[in-house]
């Protein structure tokens, strides 16, 4: 019996054993992880082996091995493609709007949806809250032309009814990035709000009492209690946001982009995805790749940057 | 005893699924080293094959050892329709895979989706044998992506002689691509007027106008809507497929050659061609005076522009009808008075002083590679299930199925389609066209008046009939004013470079154009000229000035 053998193992936790022991003694377990490792290697990690394309003069009929190696030259030519600077700017402008107006949403939303006291009444906000995240883009897209097109669409419709004029929500380029950014946070805020609510379970009924007892209001204990309890997970959350300040959703942008309002709706993704469709697949890797390097880059500087603040950063 | 037999279970059950999961990259893998081999395979072919001696092998007995053939098809995502496995593609394994000893196999290709569909299969070495797209530049980027093998003519005479016979004109002519044989072709007898744009005439009526035959009637006609609270002209978005400016083409251009061989392109926009200026500086025009729909580049496909139109909001709609179109069923469950007219068909309409100029097709239809991957046995193959799809018995079967089932032949010899038989061999919404597209590009009787006659019942809705007189009428009238592209016969190697972010530019540009104050047209398009230049359409228009200037242009005779 194997389980007769291990026992003894233990009782003598002193004496050292090398891997062979324990892989013999938990074979059962390795054996079951191999499925996920097997998984994890071959669809995460051998999927880098095509970013050599990035390094080709990718031809797909010839495979990797068949295709011209040409060094750095693809990215020579995506830096200096005429597009590169405007879609860096896009990704990192509509990044970084979302980061001053949607980050902050969830965090005051759970700080909010903490101090109601009627269940029910709290339990229906929060799952109203949350259906917005379970659309897709597409179908938010094609609600938001119904609901904002000048003319037709219905908010403009009971702004003319009012005797205002139309708005251009979706179709001038102002406009358009102010709308993109509102319905950024109405599709994200509620389901951000999950992890804060958890922190804030987390906090230590204890706090509030002494802070009470020391004469602290609720806004204050919300500020002085709450607000510091939870400050690990803003941080941690913060960081992962900044690791995505290159990326950014692709099909949002598509979704809510027109022919018409034009100035902010090439970005990287965008980008990637026009030169991917037309088969040009080595520049579109190399832009993926720049922009990989880049959100790694910017997630190991802000997790430096939390700890040197006195976080835990999240490597 | 329980304990080992559970775990006994869980690591077979483990290595079991890893085995699979690995089988599955396995199998990836093999697929890559095939299609890189190919790359070099395909040469030594194209070498041998020309210098061939004209000896192959006849297999009318059939294959003596089975053949996989694998013939593409278009899924254009039709209800109830199996595009690789019914009634038709059994027909064709039983009549012409039995007879040959070949497994006939479909494959389907998204309409919407084809390039990138090809392109996944032709880097995963699982691209059927024929590798084709209806225009040339787009055919032309599969050969320069190296997917397609050198053709012999010799050996497609030899295996499917009648369909060579009828062809090898045209494949002579433009099927060469710098200097490689590199495409065969379907047949294209083209028919213009199953293009039409509707007009609601009872609005004509109703403002007590004509319907207009011209562009200055019509901007009269919507600006009379506009005044009646009536709808406006509906636009499509233009993304693709540019032939927007035929209409606006001066007639010194038109006769120019070099000047078309340099500026028609179906894929790239001709923005700082002076019949786009024309073409822009109109529509600016229209839009301004309120008689163009305001959002119209929100009308970004098919269905939008028919919602305009059926709901009311538009007044005009361009389609390619057919008996099947709801369209106007649907616009009089709507408005029960309505009427519609044809405003214009492919002729466009044309403002003073120009002429109706329209996209002429060239005489072939669909463009055919032959897979690299692809071995001698199974090219045969494919030429010899081109040869046994031409002979007219196999192609009426294709094109009309079962007499007496779906269609019924009239007291003059045309075949009519029975509409709404649902049985077992019933054809695709389109007329099975995708299976029949490798050959001929339209059903043709060889007799006008005869395809007309046919075409009224095909394309019209019942009782409209009178929609495809008016349509053929206008496409009569303006038979001669067809332009055909000029065709490079090397590879336009900065139109592939470009062409997205034209597109993407173009978009942009054209839009901007047309909405912006008629005060800032000539500023804005001047800067925007300039900046499609720079996208990249002037390296475009050197490159092909230097293709016209070393002659390897085929000029339309």
């Amino acid at each position: 019996m194997p389980f007769a053998k291990s026992k003894p193992a233990e009782a003598l936790p002193l004496q050292k054993k090398g891997a062979l022991f324990y892989f013999k003694r938990d074979w059962q377990l390795y054996a079951l992880m191999l499925l996920p490792m097997v998984f994890i290697i071959v669809f995460k990690y051998l999927a880098y082996t095509g970013l050599s394309v990035s390094f080709l003069d990718y031809k797909v009929a010839r495979g990797y091995a068949g295709s011209e190696f040409v060094g750095l030259e693809i990215f020579e030519k995506v830096f200096n493609h005429r597009d590169f600077g405007k879609a860096v700017f896009n990704t990192l402008l509509l990044n970084i709007l979302d980061l001053i107006f949607s980050f902050p949403m969830p965090i005051i939303l759970a700080l909010m949806l903490n101090e109601i006291r009627v269940k029910w009444f709290k339990r229906t906000t929060q799952t109203l809250l949350y259906l917005p995240h379970f659309l897709s883009w597409v179908v938010i897209g094609a609600t938001a032309y119904q609901m904002f097109t000048t003319g037709t669409g219905i908010i403009n419709v009971l702004i003319t009814n009012a005797g205002g004029s139309d708005i251009p929500f979706l179709q001038e380029d102002g406009w358009w990035l102010f709308t993109y950014v509102v319905i950024g946070i109405w599709q994200t805020m509620g389901w951000g709000t999950i992890i804060y609510l958890a922190a804030i379970t987390n906090v230590n009924a204890e706090l509030y009492e002494a802070a009470k007892v020391d004469g602290a209001n609720r806004w204050q204990q919300c500020l002085h209690v709450t607000l510091p309890c939870i400050r690990s997970t803003i941080v941690v959350m913060l960081i992962m946001q900044l690791g995505k300040l290159m990326g950014g959703s692709f099909e949002r942008v598509l979704a809510l982009s027109n022919a018409k309002a034009t100035e902010f709706t090439t970005t990287i993704p965008v980008l990637v995805y026009r030169w991917f469709q037309s088969n040009k697949f080595s520049e579109s890797t190399a832009l993926g790749l720049f922009q990989s390097v880049i959100g790694l880059i910017l997630v190991l500087v802000s997790d430096r940057v939390a700890k040197k603040l006195g976080e835990g950063g999240l490597l | 005893m329980q304990n080992t037999w559970k775990k006994a279970a869980a690591l077979l059950m483990a290595a079991a699924m890893s085995t699979t999961l690995l089988a599955g990259c396995g199998g990836s893998g093999d697929s890559t080293a095939t299609s890189t081999s190919t790359g070099t395979d395909s040469s030594a072919t194209s070498e041998t094959s020309t210098e061939s001696t004209g000896s192959y092998t006849d297999y009318s007995a059939g294959f003596p050892e089975r053949v996989t053939l694998q013939i593409p098809v278009y899924d254009r995502g039709f209800e109830n329709w199996d595009v690789t496995n019914n009634y038709y593609t059994q027909w064709v394994q039983q009549e012409f895979g039995e007879k040959y000893n070949v497994d006939v196999q479909f494959v389907a290709i998204s309409r919407t989706n084809e390039v990138t569909d090809y392109m996944q299969m032709i880097a995963a070495g699982t691209a059927p044998d024929i590798i084709m797209h209806y225009d040339m530049p787009q055919a032309v980027a599969y050969y320069d992506q190296g997917a397609l093998q050198t053709i012999d003519y010799d050996e497609v005479a030899f295996y499917a002689p009648t369909y060579w016979e009828k062809m090898k004109d045209t494949i002579e002519t433009y099927g060469t691509v710098n200097d490689d044989k590199a495409f065969i072709f379907a047949e294209r007898d083209p028919i213009y007027y199953n293009y039409v744009t509707l007009i609601r005439k009872d609005w004509c009526d109703q403002v007590g106008m004509a319907v207009p035959t011209t562009w200055e009637e019509l901007n009269a006609v919507a600006d009379a809507w506009k005044e009646a609270g009536l709808g406006t002209i509906n636009h499509e978005l233009i993304t693709k497929s540019f032939t927007y400016f035929y209409p606006w083409i001066e007639a010194d251009s038109a006769a120019n050659q070099e000047e078309l061989a340099l500026y028609l392109d179906l894929n790239v926009a001709p923005f700082t061609w002076s019949a786009t200026e024309n073409y822009l500086r109109a529509m600016n025009e229209q839009y301004n005076n309120g008689e163009l729909d305001p959002n119209f580049y929100l009308t970004t496909d098919d269905t939008m522009e028919k919602s305009k139109f059926v709901s009311g909001e538009c007044g005009t709609y361009s389609f390619y009808i057919s008996n099947g179109t709801d369209a106007i069923s649907s616009l009089l469950a709507n408005f029960p008075d309505a009427e519609v007219a044809v405003l214009n068909s492919t002729p466009p309409i044309v403002a003073d002083g120009y002429t109706p100029y329209y996209y002429e097709y060239p005489s072939y239809g669909m463009i055919m590679g032959i897979n690299a991957d692809s071995t001698d046995e199974e090219r045969a193959a494919v030429y010899m299930y081109l040869e046994w799809l031409s002979q007219p018995e196999n192609l009426t079967f294709m094109q009309y199925g079962v007499e007496g089932e779906t269609y019924t032949v009239n007291e003059n010899g045309i075949n009519a389609l029975v509409t709404d038989y649902t049985g077992e061999s019933a054809l695709s919404q389109n007329q099975n066209k995708d299976y029949w597209c490798l050959v001929v590009e339209s059903i043709s009787y060889g007799d006008e008046a005869k395809d007309l006659e046919s075409n009224k019942l095909t394309l019209a809705p019942a009782g409209y009939e009178d929609l495809i007189q008016q349509s053929y009428d206008m496409c009569k009238a303006n038979e001669s004013n067809g332009l055909i592209s000029p065709i490079f016969t090397s590879v336009v190697e900065s139109s592939s470079d470009y062409t997205a972010d034209l597109t993407s530019l173009w978009q942009e540009a054209y839009v901007a154009c047309i909405t912006c104050a008629p005060e800032e047209f000539d500023s804005l398009y001047a800067e925007y000229s300039q900046e499609y230049l720079d996208a990249g359409y002037q390296e475009i228009l050197d490159e092909k000035q230097a293709l016209i200037d070393a002659g390897s242009v085929i000029y339309p005779q």
